[in-house]
């Protein structure tokens, strides 16, 4: 027990260690992209008609949301506020603190990757199960077909296709806002099931886009301990069949196990394409924009989130897997 | 295998019911339907404050974000305007004072009157924003509770003052006054003089650095509640969508037809088209879009395209520094070889049309301002490649194995610089690219991450070839900047004119022109400063100034015009009509503003 604390206070350490370095090189990264926030913003005010004069003065009252003190102080004052869990304040979002934005944003996300993983988790896994013991037989060659063929299809061709299928050519599922505003948000049907309709492309996209890959790693592990000796000592003294599969599916399933704990890292960082095709408003269309009006408290906000879930994810993946895997623990 | 098999089924069901569900809630036709757009203005974010002032606010032009009045963006007549707040107004003869008097029956969606003390209080937070200093306005008289006078600052010469008055947004002093000091009207005083005295310049420093400061504090402002003199107040919001419903208390309430309006969310036209396609949207806003995406709009019978003109232009812009371009036979040769009518074809089929003259406006705005006998000095450029070879061939370039060679013997090749995810602008510049090379100059397009990288590179001097939006406004001022503005040296300074040499590589002057320019009338002309003199001068009295910039721009040739934008909007007439289809300044403007003046009604349920 007190290795495991040890163990467990150190990777907390490192942890905390690694993302204040991303953090830092994050920084000083997103800086040295050309452009910066104040012409990206004079000309879009240029462009919504303002005279030169106009967005000027405009731009110089904006500019007040814009750190202007030399690059080293600036990183000081950053790697203060996060440590005191202060992310600053956007750029492009008037005078809104990037905490707040991001945290508007994540939960729309979650909605999306998280019911999207483990959608595709369950089915892939059933699947890639179902087509390594039947193998042989035609719906194991459909079902393999199926992964391999929608694991080349790459998400943004799936969402455009979705798209145009259901919104375009039969328009019967909504988009472009998570649900209708004109509903009362609550415990209520016309919520639930806006909720739900305006989430079913997002959520199908991420799903039919992942479902191969959890199929096809599934299948090669069941295929690899379905070789095993204990699975022959099994069948020889005459264990159920169902009992049997148990035994594959515990073994197979170790290696997709820290995939998918690793996937619920990644997934705070949106699914960039699948947002901005429908126009869902979660983190990865909010990166794509930040990154767009060059608003660096809002880039970094965003990336030391993914940061901290992939690394939060991989500690919790090192621990759970020496409870899944007993082997590890020796 | 059952239990996998019962699951789909169920689920299959579950997802036809909700799709049902929501189709049954979009789809509905009856008096009740919510009017769909998209807005363009900003995005839709929620926790951002519901204020005006605030660039992300969620404060909604012409729905619940009143003005004065709508411009109807007219570039012959930019004093065509629509009522809002104002019922009236007239200005004095020298252009110095602009009387307003408000709607009589104007008021907030609390009840309350909208007074003249509104307008002085949004007039001096428009100072905090520095919008009241951009057309020179000076002091707020309040005659009557509707009716207020606006004087220019002392010895002010700006002659769009009424014309940018009337623009600005009016909120309620008793949810806004609060934000400011009982003395604004004082540190406005002295925060405008202009003298030499130094105790009074360092007091006037001081009072703009206290406005900045306000300013910045009221963009911050987040009130409890939306308070809309408009025809709509916010309801409720999401990240998606913002839902308005109809203000009881609206001046014009009796003509507003429409009870409830979404504005829907973008990040990029992939989305407008998609809503456009599927129906969503009873009006859609300019959007740049391929053949493909209009005819499947044009497939959905009840989506009706409205065509108007724009002033939005792109060109292909040189930078005079890097050899040839700085030689203006050059440049003319280019414009020649280019096959304007052939690019625009294949760039912007659907919103656009090719520029017949290079001018430095559109051809719809240059028809009401360049006369017949300028027009006539004017050189169209025609594609005739025999006579780009001819000036080209003067000028020392020799033509070897089908390629032309500059005169110091050495190939000329060209990059022509574009925007990643400009697909008009790569198209044009693939067609350009051929049509060069086709001539004997070897040409690619060259790609840009992103905008904020070519204009930071462009300002930079790093790119000879590139495209350009020129135009961009009616406002002719606007218009002619986007040539002999910052891009070619001339910044305005304190309010005075600034030229910088192309030689100071930070300050964006990136076209390079002389400073002087010879007409072909005999007249020599300093662009930068016409431009900055079409700021001080009426649209009646900018004739004779847009006329030589225009020639200039015909005769130096800056950059080549390649097309004029056309303004493509969509109506959809399933669930409304009466859309102001015919009214070109009325469909320049939001949805809101064509509902406050008795537009757009349901259509009566099936």
């Amino acid at each position: 027990m007190r290795s495991f604390l040890i163990r467990l206070v150190w990777r907390i350490f490192s942890g905390i260690l690694m993302v204040l370095a991303v953090a830092s090189l994050t920084f000083f990264l997103i800086r040295l992209m050309p452009g910066d926030p104040v012409s990206a913003q004079y000309n879009q005010l240029i462009m919504q008609g303002m005279t030169p004069v106009q967005a000027e003065n405009q731009v110089k009252v904006m500019y007040g949301f814009i750190p202007d003190e030399p690059v080293g102080e600036q990183f000081i004052n950053y790697i203060w506020g996060l440590l005191h869990f202060d992310f600053g304040q956007s750029i492009s979002y008037e005078g809104i603190g990037v905490s707040h934005i991001i945290l508007t944003a994540a939960p729309w996300t979650l909605i999306l990757v998280f019911t999207g993983l483990i959608a595709s988790f369950l089915i892939g896994v059933l699947a890639g199960v179902i087509s390594a013991i039947k193998r042989s037989s035609p719906s194991g060659t459909v079902l393999t077909v199926s992964g391999s063929l929608l694991h080349g299809v790459p998400q943004f061709v799936m969402g455009l296709l979705l798209a145009y299928l259901f919104t375009a050519l039969w328009p019967i599922l909504p988009f472009g806002a998570p649900y209708d505003s004109s509903i009362d948000p609550g415990f209520n049907w016309p919520f639930i099931s806006s909720l739900m309709s305006h989430a079913v492309l997002p959520v199908v996209t991420y799903a039919l886009s992942s479902y191969g890959g959890w199929l096809l790693t599934m299948k090669s592990s069941v295929i690899t301990v379905l070789g095993d000796d204990f699975i022959l000592a099994s069948e020889i003294r005459g264990l159920k069949s169902s009992t049997i599969v148990g035994y594959i599916a515990h073994n197979a399933i170790l290696p997709l196990f820290t995939l998918f704990t690793l996937s619920i890292g990644f997934m705070f960082g949106g699914s960039v394409f699948i947002e901005n095709i429908f126009d869902y408003p979660g983190l990865g269309n909010l990166l794509l924009k930040s990154i767009d009006t060059r608003d660096y408290p809002l880039m970094s906000g965003a990336f030391l989130l993914i940061t901290i879930a992939v690394i939060v994810a991989n500690i919790i993946t090192d621990f759970l897997y020496t409870f899944v895997d007993p082997r590890i623990r020796r | 295998m059952k239990l996998f098999k019962r699951l789909s089924i169920l689920l299959l069901i579950a997802v036809l019911g909700i799709s049902l569900t929501a189709c049954g809630g979009s789809q509905s036709n009856n008096s009740n339907a919510k009017f769909t757009t998209v807005y363009y203005y900003h995005p839709i974010s929620p926790g951002a404050p519901k204020n005006p002032y605030n660039t992300t606010g969620n404060s909604f032009t012409s729905f619940d974000k009143m003005q004065l009045a709508w411009s109807s963006g007219l570039a012959t007549d930019l004093n065509k305007f629509y009522p809002g707040l104002a019922k009236s107004w007239s200005e004095s003869p020298d252009g110095m004072k602009a009387t307003i008097e408000l709607q009589p029956k104007a008021k907030w969606s609390n009840g309350k009157s909208v007074t003249a003390d509104d307008v002085k209080t949004s007039m001096a937070i428009a100072f905090t924003q520095g919008t009241a200093q951009s057309f020179s306005l000076g002091s707020v008289k309040v005659l009557s509770n509707k009716k207020i006078e606006l004087s220019q600052v002392s010895g002010g010469t700006y002659k769009s003052f009424m014309h940018d008055a009337l623009q600005q947004t009016v909120v309620p002093s008793f949810q806004y006054g609060k934000l400011l000091p009982d003395d604004i009207w004082s540190v406005i005083d002295q925060s405008l003089y202009a003298g030499k005295d130094k105790t009074k310049a360092a007091q006037a420093k001081k009072a703009q650095d206290q406005l900045t400061k306000l300013g910045k504090s009221i963009t911050k402002f987040a009130p409890k509640t939306d308070i809309s003199a408009g025809p709509f107040i916010l309801k409720r919001l999401n990240p998606g969508e913002a839902y308005l419903v109809k203000n009881k208390y609206f001046y014009a309430a009796n003509k507003v037809k429409v009870n409830s309006v979404s504005l829907r969310n973008y990040t990029g036209n992939q989305q407008i088209w998609n809503y456009l396609i599927a129906g969503q949207l009873d009006a859609t806003p300019f959007t740049s879009m391929p053949k493909n995406i209009l005819n499947n709009a044009l497939n959905k019978k009840t989506n009706e395209k409205v065509t108007t003109p724009t002033y939005v232009a792109a060109s292909l812009a040189f930078n005079q520094k890097f050899d040839p371009y700085g030689n203006v036979n050059v440049r003319k040769a280019l414009a020649y070889v280019i096959d304007r009518e052939a690019v625009q074809k294949v760039a912007e089929p659907v919103v656009g049309k090719p520029a017949k003259y290079t001018d430095g406006i559109t051809d719809s705005a240059a028809a009401d301002w360049i006369d017949s006998s300028v027009r006539s000095k004017m050189n169209g450029y025609n594609h005739d490649l025999d006579k780009a070879a001819s000036i080209l061939e003067k000028e020392g370039f020799k033509k070897k194995d089908g390629k032309w060679l500059l005169p110091n013997g050495k190939p000329w090749t060209m990059n022509i610089y574009v925007v990643n995810g400009f697909s008009d602008w790569i198209q044009g510049g693939k067609v350009i690219s051929s049509q060069l090379t086709d001539f004997g100059i070897d040409a690619k397009p060259t790609i840009v991450s992103s905008f904020a990288q070519y204009q930071a590179d462009m300002a930079a001097q790093k790119y000879a070839v590139g495209f350009w939006l020129n135009s961009l406004s009616p406002n002719l001022y606007t218009a002619y900047a986007r040539i002999y503005g910052t891009p070619d040296g001339y910044n305005i300074l304190n309010g005075k004119l600034t030229y910088y040499d192309q030689k100071d590589k930070t300050k964006g002057n990136w076209i390079g022109l002389p400073e002087k320019l010879k007409l072909s009338t005999g007249e020599t002309v300093n662009p930068g400063e016409l431009t900055f003199k079409l700021n001080q001068l009426k649209p009646d009295q900018q004739k004779d100034a847009v006329q030589k910039l225009a020639l200039a721009t015909n005769e130096y040739v800056p950059m080549i015009e390649i097309w004029d934008y056309t303004h493509v909007q969509f109506v959809n007439t399933s669930r409304f009509n009466n859309f102001p289809v015919k009214d070109e300044g009325l469909m320049n403007n939001m949805p809101g503003v064509w509902m406050a003046m008795g537009y757009v009604a349901p259509k009566a349920s099936k």
